[in-house]
């Protein structure tokens, strides 16, 4: 219990000291802003031109369902994209020597160092939904809040355990320089093309609606639309396992939410152990040997 | 007490062909309090050796413990008792954060208990002379104070045993002494066992208990400054100018083993000994009495000709 | 004909520290708006002025080993950065094989070898230590055919032949070391900067490098720092020791030994005693103390030696070591440095 606290501890000190730094370079807010401002509107100018006019069960207002897909990307870029450059930059550092010299778990100085990215990131949420309700004409409802509330837990949780993977691969398959494959493949390719930010899922071919199956954020999108969509339908199933699975979607998706971070949140822990544990023996937890 | 006992370690590094071994089966005993020093060439293996004394390298074969901990077995617990200074002082140390905010990072790091942070953190602070750097931002204090900050970091948590990568690296000749007199005085203060590598001989002469030497990956030589001396010179010379009177100084003869050669006025006096420092206080209160000294040369071996002998 | 001739050379930096820079460099860079973003950072430090090379004026010889040595932030990096044609100088100028730094320095950085061994310098990781050295080579333009032989020279010479088939990762700090300054080396310039260039180095590999440097004298210039005073005394023609920007002294190490030639200089270990206590008979140039009320010092003597010795044994002083030592580099500098 007491270790249990001084993780809890540890995470907050990397959390204030990257909360010093962010602070130490005074003009980092309007450039923030700037920066959630280009990136959303560009988001949205993007959108308008793919199209509108596939919603099916999900309403009328395409602004809103562009809304949710921005949020959902803004956390997924951060869990999934995040965990490997943090990694690098404490092997880079290298203070990787001294993390494990100290009585933390493998894992705080990674979670710890990764809130920088959630100060950065995770507003620009509240911030999408401002932009799109503000100058597109976004509108919301708040059905099911428990659902909500539990679908946010359940994609934070899966979108990490696969940066975790990608993480792992740092060590594990030695891609210490550039991009690195597991997020490239997830996030840049399949999960861009097959996760539904700008299109409902079920406008793509079959065998690509099938691999959509095996990603967190098909689910997500699909419960946070249904449920904060003026006019989206609760019943209409939309999703392959949905099809498949007689119950109501929203349970469908907060299932099958569940069951991938089952997987994929202790996998992604496990292999990034896995890799410390190959780094020690090779003896490349630094870029010090 | 031993702190690090430790026997026939092994390292090698690589796949199955290009497998390279580092350390051949390396014996280390430290005992607590000590200053040890690791020489070594380029590449010896010092640092790896370290790496595994530390945790944070798996060795292929080990036994032994460091402080009590089983080296294979126990590599976790021994990872959360030490101390580490890299070569490099920037690391683990954010430049835009001033001194106190750095060791106050690591000390929740370190799992140190809330009420005893600002009590851990001044007293380093006053240990290593950073108080009036505080607030000052780590990246405006020297180079040297850097590494101080380095090592106050390292003497956060009263780990009993704290590894030096080459502590006195890039830092002009002020800084570096400067450093090797906080070393010296930790340890008689606190009792701290330091176990630190160098390139400066002469460093190592100076401040260490104790030395091993090694090379290829195996230990070539180990003892005090003073045992290897013994090991590895064939006797030491203390050379002794003076007016004596002549009749005395024929009597240095029968006690010591001596060569008298007079030039002028003077005498040099050639005195073949074992050890110097054993003899010399009785030599020069016998000299004394038969005359004035007027120059004292000793020839004794360095730590630098032992290591250029063994690492051939 | 001068190798190099300064006049009033001066570098004022105006600029935010360098470990800022890395730092920004190092951090997550993704999204538009990231080019505005470092800039504004980098705007946003209090700009300071860093008065880093202050006014100096000096000439070194064709053929001349010139030694540079001072604390650390004293300088000596920012001069040879100037003086290879990597910075702009602020005020002043310099000539290089007679041409002017500032108008020719394209021509300028053809002359010139530049070893600097701090940081990673842009080792490619992927690449053997050969490998490495024949991609520098191509760069400098250096054909093939005459490559080759020069790398194989050089590392011979500096006794690298034990790693040339491994990779970046595989190598100590001390190899990685020995390889920025090869990579310097494999260029036959006339001028060669050296930066430090030995301190992670084993005093064999120390000797290799400067045995490789003297037997390439022959018309050759060349301007190193070091924080090894015997490195200074053994290698240096001339010693220009820098603090502040400023130079304190330029003089040949014969010219700074001088001082102390009539002065005599022992070295001893002592226990029972403590340092205060010789102050009256000795002047101390440097004590430390060792365990236990064991000292070890360095010390000019003010009387004669026999006064001392009796002193000692007056106050039941035990006397591990006593002797006589020739003065050197460090004396001379710790007294320059210190009255400054």
């Amino acid at each position: 219990m007491n270790d249990f606290v001084n993780e809890l501890r540890a995470v907050w000190a990397f959390s204030k000291r990257e909360m010093v730094i962010w602070a130490s370079y005074r003009v980092n807010i309007w450039t923030w802003i700037i920066d959630v401002f280009i990136n959303t509107s560009i988001f949205f100018l993007i959108s308008l031109l793919v199209g509108h006019h596939l919603m099916g069960a999900y309403g009328t207002n395409y602004v809103s369902f562009v809304v949710i897909g921005l949020s959902i990307y803004y956390i997924s870029y951060t869990n999934l994209g995040d965990p490997f450059p943090r990694v690098a930059r404490i092997y880079w550092n290298g203070t990787m020597d001294l993390y494990m010299l100290s009585p933390l778990s493998y894992f705080t100085p990674v979670i710890g160092i990764m809130f920088r990215s959630v100060i950065d990131d995770y507003p620009r949420v509240g911030l999408a939904f401002l932009f799109g309700w503000f100058f597109f004409g976004a509108s919301f409802t708040f059905r099911v809040p428990l659902y909500v509330i539990l679908g946010v837990v359940l994609i934070g949780l899966s979108t990490f355990g696969i940066g975790m993977i990608s993480a792992s691969s740092f060590y594990l398959l030695n891609f210490k320089r550039g991009t690195e494959p597991v997020s490239f493949i997830l996030q840049d390719v399949v999960i861009a093309l097959v996760g539904g930010y700008y299109y409902p899922v079920n406008v793509l071919p079959q065998y690509l609606q099938i691999l959509a199956s095996f990603i967190p954020h098909t689910y997500a999108l699909d419960l946070f639309r249904r449920a904060l969509l003026p006019g989206a339908s609760l019943t209409q199933p939309v999703l392959l396992l949905q099809y498949v699975l007689n119950f109501s979607p929203i349970v469908v998706d907060t299932l099958a939410l569940a069951l991938l971070s089952a997987v994929l949140f202790p996998l992604g822990f496990y292999l990034y152990y896995l890799g410390i544990q190959k780094a020690r023996k090779e003896g490349t937890l630094t870029r010090w040997q | 007490m031993a702190v690090i006992n430790l026997v026939g370690i092994r390292k090698s590094y690589g796949k199955r062909k290009k497998r390279m071994e580092v350390l051949h089966g390396i014996d280390v005993h430290v005992e607590k309090g000590e200053i040890f020093g690791l020489l070594g060439r380029n590449g010896a293996g010092k640092t790896t050796l370290i790496k595994v004394m530390a945790g944070l390298l798996i060795p292929d074969v080990a036994k032994g413990e460091v402080l009590g901990y089983d080296v294979m077995k126990e590599a976790n617990k021994i990872r959360a008792s030490v101390s580490l200074v890299a070569p490099t002082a920037d690391v683990g140390v954010d430049p835009v954060l001033t001194v106190r905010q750095n060791l106050l990072f690591w000390a929740t790091v370190y799992g140190i208990p809330s009420k005893e942070v600002d009590k851990s953190i001044d007293e380093v602070m006053e240990a290593l002379e950073l108080a009036k750097f505080e607030d000052t931002w780590a990246m405006e204090i020297s180079a040297g104070t850097r590494q101080r900050l380095a090592i106050a970091r390292a003497l956060l948590v009263k780990h009993d045993l704290v590894f030096l990568d080459e502590p006195t690296v890039k830092l002009d000749m002020e800084a570096a002494k400067m450093i090797r007199n906080f070393i010296v005085d930790l340890r008689n203060r606190f009792g701290i066992t330091f176990f630190m590598t160098t390139h400066l001989i002469e460093e190592a002469e100076e401040i260490c208990d104790r030395v091993m030497i090694i090379d290829n990956g195996k230990v070539k030589a180990v003892g005090s400054v003073e045992e290897l001396r013994n090991t590895f010179a064939d006797g030491e010379e203390i050379t002794i100018i003076g007016k004596f009177n002549a009749l005395d100084v024929k009597r240095l003869e029968e006690m010591w083993k001596v060569e008298i050669i007079r030039v002028g006025e003077e005498f040099q006096l050639n005195f073949h000994v074992e050890d110097v420092d054993l003899r010399i206080s009785a030599i020069i209160e016998s000299v004394k009495k038969y005359g004035k000294i007027m120059d004292i040369k000793t020839k004794r071996l360095t730590l630098n000709d032992i290591f250029k002998k063994v690492t051939v | 004909m001068h190798a190099i001739v300064a006049t009033s050379l001066t570098k004022i930096y105006k600029t935010v520290p360098n470990s800022v820079k890395a730092y920004v460099r190092g951090m997550k860079e993704q999204g538009p708006g990231l080019w505005a973003k470092n800039i504004f950072k980098l705007r946003a430090q209090k700009m300071r002025t860093v008065v880093a090379v202050n006014a100096l004026s000096f000439s070194v010889e064709m053929g001349e080993f010139f030694g540079i040595v001072g604390p650390n932030g004293a300088g000596k990096t920012t001069l040879i950065k100037l003086l290879s044609g990597l910075l702009y100088p602020t005020s002043g100028n310099a000539k290089i094989l007679n041409f002017d730094l500032i108008d020719h320095h394209e021509k300028v950085k053809d002359k010139i070898a530049y070893v600097s061994t701090s940081g990673w310098m842009g080792l490619e990781w992927q690449l053997t230590v050969y490998e490495n050295l024949l991609f520098y080579a191509d760069l400098l333009k250096i054909p093939r055919k005459t490559s080759k032989k020069l790398i194989d020279e050089v590392i011979m010479s500096l006794g690298m032949d034990e790693y040339v088939e491994k990779t970046i990762p595989q190598l100590s700090a001390g190899m990685r070391q020995m390889l920025t300054i090869a990579r310097g080396l494999i260029a036959d310039r006339p001028i060669i900067y050296l930066d430090e260039p030995t301190t992670s180095l084993d005093p064999f590999a120390r000797k290799r490098l400067w045995d490789f440097i003297l037997k390439r004298k022959k018309n050759r210039t060349v301007i190193f720092s070091s924080h090894d005073p015997k490195e200074l005394e053994g290698y240096a023609d001339r010693i220009m020791i820098i603090k502040n920007g400023k130079s304190l002294s330029i003089s040949k190490p014969e010219t700074l030994l001088r001082e102390f030639s009539t002065s005599r200089i022992y070295q001893a270990e002592l226990s029972n005693i403590s340092a205060f206590n010789l102050d009256e008979m000795v002047e101390i140039i440097d004590a430390f103390s060792v365990a236990d009320k064991r000292i070890k010092l360095r010390f000019l003597l003010k009387g004669s030696l026999n006064d001392f010795i009796t002193f000692l044994l007056s106050k039941n002083a035990v006397i591990h070591n006593i002797t006589r030592s020739s003065p050197n580099i460090s004396d001379a500098y710790v007294r320059i440095v210190r009255d400054e």
